[in-house]
């Protein structure tokens, strides 16, 4: 569980996050969305430590990592795993070599359970066979995978996923949140996955954080957004022309059951 | 302003010195990255070095006997100053100019297309010291194996003057051969193998931290890398100043 406390940050004297305060709960996804510039990318690489924010807490399991030395910070870093908009994978290594890289720094392994634990980690993700390719021969579905294998090849306690579905055909957009939702209840990991893409916040999220302007405007989940009275989550969540349409065909049967009864 | 904004990417660099100068996370990890950056940064670089300190070594050698009209001049003086020119000078700071050119684009464009498409970060959120993952390898490869690189070019450079003893009627071979035997100080190699360290630790240095504090996207990675190549170059030319004074003062 990660807890986030009165979190304050600014650059150049504009604050873009405003005593901000969640909760991201254990074996669970949870979603932070918002429009671009409301302040979801500050606020998560506050919490992962890439951003020292002004004043507030970030406590891991109770650890604020705020207030934590460098050698702690780097011990907790092992128990997270990342998934990063673009990957992020290394240029110069294999898919394999990417996915044994975190298990190479930091693991005593012999190479030979490191390759299996590798091997595991892309099978789990659905990538047997492309291990001995390179990030540039593969799609971008295919490296989002890749990323995901390596972020879990350590076993991490907490997951973040930044954008996981940016620059996804819809299909390979929900398999990549399908992965996510199975590997999260699986490994009862801490997600956190930064989006603004609502067929994942319906499909995966359980605990959604609706940030507006560097406030946290609303919490709830997927069950629950639709039938929001908040008007700025609305406007965010009913932005688009299929969002609009469901909206209409939503509140079109809910103004016949009223007349029938 | 522009003095205090020199003064803050000092600190800077200064601040990234200290990150890199750490002991490696794993030492296998470091060997196998330092063999890579060797083979990039000088195997790759050894035919560059090859052409240039050949023809250069010819070159010097046609124009010194070309403009020596004096006739109480002796001949063998042309082996001597071509000797010397690549001894002193050429071998050392102007070969080092030319690899600050292809091997500091090479590092500052790589670690700058690393920081841009969020690998640096990557390595960071996994707790791997970075700066210390990247650059180091860097340093080592170039201080041990640039002097490797100026000992070849100087070797090189006396050879293309040998050739053009050889092939053209300017003068005799054993002449030439007399020549650069002469008058040798033993010193000169020295003085021009402590600048080469000097020089490869600036080029590795400066070029690593223009790549490592690209903001932006690819316009912003090329930027830093002719940064990196023109800053290394002026400090490179600066420093052979200040080594030439204290070294053969």
């Amino acid at each position: 569980m990660i807890e986030v406390k009165n979190l304050i940050k600014s650059f150049e004297g504009q604050e873009v996050l405003h005593d901000v305060s969640c909760l991201f709960e254990e074996g669970q996804n949870n979603l932070i969305i918002g429009q671009s510039g409301s302040g979801k990318t500050v606020l998560m690489k506050c919490v992962i430590g890439l951003i020292r924010p002004d004043s507030g807490e970030i406590l891991y399991d109770g650890r604020d990592l705020v207030t934590m030395n460098g050698k702690d910070v780097k011990l907790l870093r092992r128990e997270i795993g990342m998934l990063f908009q673009g990957s992020a994978l290394f240029d110069s290594m294999t898919v394999e070599e990417n996915v044994m890289f975190p298990l190479t720094m930091f693991s005593d392994d012999t190479l030979r359970n490191r390759v299996k634990r590798a091997l595991f980690c892309l099978d789990r993700v659905g990538l047997k066979g492309a291990e001995s390719k390179y990030p540039s021969e593969i799609s971008g579905g295919m490296q989002k995978r890749v990323a995901i294998a390596r972020a879990i090849a350590l076993n991490p306690k907490y997951l973040f996923c930044d954008e996981p579905n940016s620059g996804l055909d819809p299909q390979t957009s929900i398999k990549i949140d399908e992965l996510i939702n199975d590997i999260t209840k699986e490994y009862n990991i801490t997600t956190v996955v930064n989006t603004h893409d609502m067929n994942s916040v319906l499909g995966i999220g359980d605990n959604i954080i609706f940030l507006n302007k560097g406030h946290k405007e609303w919490v709830g989940d997927k069950d629950t957004i639709l039938n929001s009275e908040n008007k700025e989550l609305n406007n965010f969540v009913f932005a688009s022309p299929l969002f609009k349409r469901i909206k209409s065909e939503l509140d079109a049967d809910e103004a016949s059951l009223s007349l029938e009864k | 302003m522009a003095l205090i904004r020199s003064i803050v990417k000092l600190g800077a660099y200064i601040l990234l010195l200290k990150k890199v100068f750490a002991i490696p996370e794993k030492w296998s990890v470091f060997f196998k990255s330092t063999l890579n950056e060797i083979n990039k940064l000088i195997i790759n670089s050894i035919w560059i070095v090859v052409i240039i300190s050949l023809f250069i070594g010819a070159v010097i050698t046609i124009q010194t006997q070309l403009n020596m009209s004096s006739p109480l001049m002796p001949r063998y003086t042309v082996g001597l100053a071509t000797r010397d020119v690549l001894l002193l000078e050429f071998s050392s700071a102007i070969m080092c100019l030319i690899l600050s050119g292809k091997v500091g684009s090479n590092i500052a464009s790589e670690i700058g297309t690393m920081r841009v498409t969020e690998q640096i970060d990557a390595l960071d959120i996994m707790g791997v010291n970075s700066a210390s993952y990247l650059i180091l390898p860097k340093i080592v490869a170039m201080v041990i194996f640039i002097p490797l690189l100026v000992i070849l070019s100087m070797f090189t450079g006396i050879m293309g003057g040998y050739i053009v003893a050889l092939f053209t009627d300017m003068l005799p071979v054993s002449t030439y051969i007399y020549g650069i035997q002469s008058y040798f100080v033993e010193y000169y190699v020295w003085y021009s193998i402590i600048k080469s360290v000097v020089f490869a630790f600036i080029i590795a240095t400066v070029s690593s931290f223009y790549g490592f504090r690209v903001k932006g996207g690819a316009l912003e990675v090329g930027q830093a890398s002719t940064d990196a190549v023109v800053m290394s170059s002026i400090i490179v030319l600066l420093f052979d100043v200040i080594l030439t004074k204290i070294l053969l003062q």
